[in-house]
């Protein structure tokens, strides 16, 4: 599982009410019809935060515990200013056979 | 034609020759196959040669163009349109072949006598990826009418590169939806979002390019970056060079460390040292470039020492992050390292040196949080103390587990201090009090038990589940009358709970007999009232009950009409005269009323059995057990049931779900000689219900549950788990694999020959396998054959019991 937080894009410090509403908002976007995996992702996400009691049982027992190397990597990778290539160079890319 | 070859003269043969070419073509040897081809197209010209000449040509030029050689692979294809081009479909084939070769004018100019070929829009396609791919030189392969769009497209990427997205964009409007060039204009918008990190934007657009054309194939390495689904569909040699073209493509930067980390902490890998070497160099680099990455990288590092660290590892750590801000004398840590390897000694004293860091870090746990984080440990402490067995339940366990020295030791402090220096903390936590009391329950001590719950119940006065179980603990006690106020509560909290309401039936009913016991009639009159119309299910019996009941009181009229209304309510005659003998004996009527009782149920034991009764008295039996009832001569009652019922299995029918109900009842009854004959019987009529083999396996259990014969065991909890498997997936047969799996796990660490602790006992006491074998040798030795238990039952060799001395 990917941070709660990140998941339901919240600061680390948000408070239940806000946690329940960014939680509904997200679940009226993504309805369990339609994106069943986000919703499993985000219901996973709400429950351990749903409560100042939850929040802390993940603070003290599993923060950063679902964090990767590779979640890191993918994150420089989208943030870095990209190199705008040529035709030629893209070309260039291709495997020779 | 004749050959001589190897000083024998073979004649020619058209077949042999086809055969030589086709084996030719499937060995790749492309050219052989075609001059082979050409041959037999010389010597006999039909129909059939000429198709498979063509076939080879296009073969040949397909091999060629793989290779590389694109216009030998032209070359080849030309010489074949002179040959044998009077074939449009082959043609078809032809002129794609070119166009993919890069002889894109010549394809066009093929094309040119396929006016109507359905083919034209790919091969359009093709050509202007070939055109696109040689650069400005490419415009004059193509038709005039699609140069102006090539120009646009060629345009749109030198503005794409310097910057200009904008007008790149406005340079694609003329390309529309059934241009060839619509997979660039799509390629080109896709790469536009990704040069401005819009990754979303960009996929949208590369998801809808065609696999096989030019443009997907550019973009191949910018999607492998940004889509992860499209990264992880790709083969391991196929992600290996699309990794390496975007590292070409891109700046790497701190990436291609951050992999080599990635593989450093690989769970495969026993020592951290070289990630944490690797992370010396990169996190200097993080600071300059992302910053904010580098608690997520300590947090990486963090949770791969507690999964695979050692000692040093935590002076790296610090040495390279910091101490941790959360956990700065690493407590925690050491604690989780020392519970994931089961030394809950150590872990319970480093929780205690964690829980008194948070005390002494007020500025990291801000206010009540604190308080609350230090009440969250003391509860997870306790949990770990309650799972340590206590010496009761330690006296009951074998001796190897008993004896083991890894055995987990007591816990100081216990649960109980645990638990009740966590309730101190932090008084409105409702998980402390449910721990306490679940651990009171646990440990059998009562008292206390119910005491914990009325502390639950009065801070969290909706907690349901705890009155509903304070309502069991109350009636166990025998405090009847508490027990049923606390689980008509419940009950009115939630009154569709099935199992609530029989619990509140139960309760009731012994409430009832209680009072009758004490005397006070109408109290006892008024509750069997209510249960009849809380559990109209089983009116029948509480009817016996009640009639019981009334005969104590000399109401003999109304106790016959009682007796008579749960007759007629009674489907059959032999249990409900079992039901009113237990009445009769529980409640001690008199002498003549009990023979009365006696007569009819021996009576009712002298009727031809049917499936029906014998369920039905199978299962009034196995309830009576279940409900822990005891009456004198309960015994000798049960004796009788069990040998109407063996009478019955000999003559009568049974159905499936019958025979399963009556094996469940043996079971409850602990009548395992008859558990096992109707669980073969059951098995042999109805091989495929899982429930026989799994209620056979669990007649082994319940005689000896901590020292199951597993050899007897786990084969028929491995036969009922495959049967399970091939079943709907009901929530019954979720339950019994969900139960199948908890025996064969308890079995496992229960049974001191199973490999996993065979192999646990090799590392811990250096046994030899022998002398393993020797001891299963000795067990094998005991009598274990049930009479008439299962002859040819599941077909297995049944071990006979050896005939020492002899």
């Amino acid at each position: 599982m990917s941070n709660p937080y990140t998941v339901l894009g919240l600061p680390a410090d948000s408070e239940d009410d806000a946690i329940r509403r960014r939680y509904l908002e997200l679940v009226r976007e993504f309805s369990p019809e339609h994106h069943p995996e986000k919703f499993v992702a985000i219901r996973a996400a709400y429950e351990s935060l749903r409560d100042l009691d939850t929040r802390l049982r993940y603070r003290v027992f599993g923060a950063g515990k679902e964090e990767t190397v590779d979640a890191l990597i993918e994150e420089i990778a989208c943030r870095r200013v990209r190199r705008r290539l040529s035709l030629e160079t893209l070309l260039s890319l291709l495997p020779k056979s | 034609m004749v050959k001589k070859m190897q000083g024998q003269s073979i004649a020619f043969s058209p077949g042999n020759v086809e055969a030589r070419v086709r084996k030719a073509e499937k060995e790749g040897r492309s050219q052989q196959a075609l001059d082979l081809a050409k041959q037999l197209y010389k010597q006999e010209p039909t129909p059939h040669h000429k198709d498979l000449l063509r076939r080879i040509y296009l073969s040949r030029a397909r091999h060629l163009r793989q290779q590389g050689y694109t216009n030998d692979a032209s070359t080849v294809l030309e010489a074949a349109v002179e040959i044998v081009g009077d074939n449009n479909e082959w043609l078809e084939k032809v002129v794609e072949e070119l166009a993919t070769c890069g002889s894109v004018r010549y394809a066009l100019k093929l094309l040119d006598h396929l006016p109507d070929s359905p083919k034209r829009s790919r091969i359009f396609a093709v050509a202007s990826d070939q055109a696109v791919r040689q650069g400005a030189k490419g415009r004059n392969l193509l038709p005039p009418s699609l140069q102006g769009q090539f120009d646009r497209i060629l345009q749109a990427f030198s503005l794409l590169e310097t910057g200009d997205d904008d007008q790149a964009r406005d340079a694609l409007q003329e390309v529309g939806l059934q241009s060839p060039f619509l997979e660039w204009k799509l390629m080109i918008r896709g790469l536009a979002a990704y040069y401005q990190n819009e990754d979303a934007r960009a996929l949208e657009n590369w998801q809808r390019l065609t696999a096989d054309r030019l443009p997907a194939r550019l973009v191949a390495p910018m999607r492998f970056e940004v889509d992860a689904d499209f990264r992880v569909a790709q083969d391991p040699r196929a992600q290996n060079i699309l990794q390496k073209q975007i590292d070409r493509a891109q700046d790497p930067g701190p990436i291609q460390s951050l992999r080599a980390i990635q593989k450093a902490l690989s769970p495969e890998k026993d020592d951290l040292g070289p990630a944490f070497r690797l992370a010396e160099t990169v996190v200097p680099v993080l600071w300059q470039s992302h910053p904010q990455l580098i608690p997520r990288l300590a947090s990486c590092f963090y949770w791969s020492i507690v999964a695979l660290g050692k000692p040093d590892d935590m002076s790296r750590y610090t040495r390279i992050f910091g101490p941790p801000a959360d956990d700065p004398d690493f407590s925690r840590l050491q604690a989780l390292v020392m519970e994931r390897v089961g030394q809950f000694t150590e872990a319970h004293t480093d929780w205690q040196r964690f829980e008194s860091s948070v005390a002494n870090h007020p500025q990291f746990w801000p206010g009540d949080l604190g308080t609350r984080v230090r009440a969250l440990i003391w509860s997870h402490m306790g949990s770990n103390a309650a799972m340590v067995p206590n010496e009761k339940k330690l006296a009951i366990l074998p001796r190897h587990l008993r004896d083991h020295p890894l055995r987990p030791k007591a816990l100081i402090p216990g649960a109980e201090e645990c638990f009740q220096k966590s309730i101190e903390l932090a008084p409105d936590r409702l998980e402390p009090y449910q721990k306490l009391f679940n651990f009171y329950r646990q440990e059998d001590q009562t008292n206390k038990a119910e005491q914990a719950a009325r502390q639950l119940l009065t801070r969290f006065p909706d907690h349901v589940s705890t009155r509903e179980s304070l309502g069991e603990l109350l009636v166990a006690k025998k405090k009847f009358k508490e027990g049923v106020a606390q689980l008509e509560k419940a009950h009115k909290t939630n009154p569709l709970d099935r199992k609530l309401r029989s619990k509140l039936s139960h309760a009731q009913l012994c409430l009832a007999r209680d009072l009758t016991e004490k005397g006070d009639l109408d109290e006892a009159r008024g509750i069997f009232r209510e249960n009849l119309e809380l559990n109209p299910s089983e009116q029948a019996a509480v009817l016996c009950k009640w009639a019981a009941c009334e005969f104590i009181a000399g109401d003999a009229a109304k106790a016959e009409e009682l007796h008579q209304q749960a007759l007629a309510k009674s489907a059959q005659r032999l249990p409900f005269a079992y039901r009113m003998l237990i009445e009769a004996m529980r409640f001690n009527l008199a002498k003549n009323e009990k023979a009365r009782f006696a007569a009819e149920f021996e009576s009712a034991l002298a009727d031809p059995p049917t499936a029906e009764i014998c369920t039905a008295i199978a299962d009034t039996a196995g309830a009576h057990r279940l409900s822990e009832v005891k009456y004198s001569g309960q015994k000798t009652h049960e004796k009788r049931i069990l040998s109407y019922l063996e009478k019955a299995r000999r003559t009568v029918a049974f159905s499936e779900e019958q025979l399963q109900r009556i094996c469940k009842s043996m079971l409850e009854l602990a009548a395992i000689r008859q558990t096992r004959n109707f669980c073969a019987m059951g098995h042999r009529q109805f091989p495929r219900n899982p429930y026989f083999p799994y209620l056979e396996a669990q007649s082994h259990l319940a005689t000896k549950r901590h020292d199951p014969p597993a050899w007897k065991v786990k084969p028929l909890l491995e036969i009922a788990a495959g049967l399970a498997r091939v079943l709907p997936q009901d929530e019954d047969i979720k339950a019994l694999q969900e139960q199948i799996q908890e025996d064969l796990k308890a079995l496992a660490i229960l049974n001191p020959y199973s490999s996993l602790f065979q192999s646990l006992g090799d590392e811990l006491f250096g046994f030899a396998g022998s002398e393993w074998e020797a001891a299963e040798d000795e067990y094998e030795g005991e009598d274990w054959i049930e009479e008439d238990a299962g002859n040819g039952f599941f077909d297995r060799p049944r071990p006979r019991k050896r005939r020492r001395g002899r």
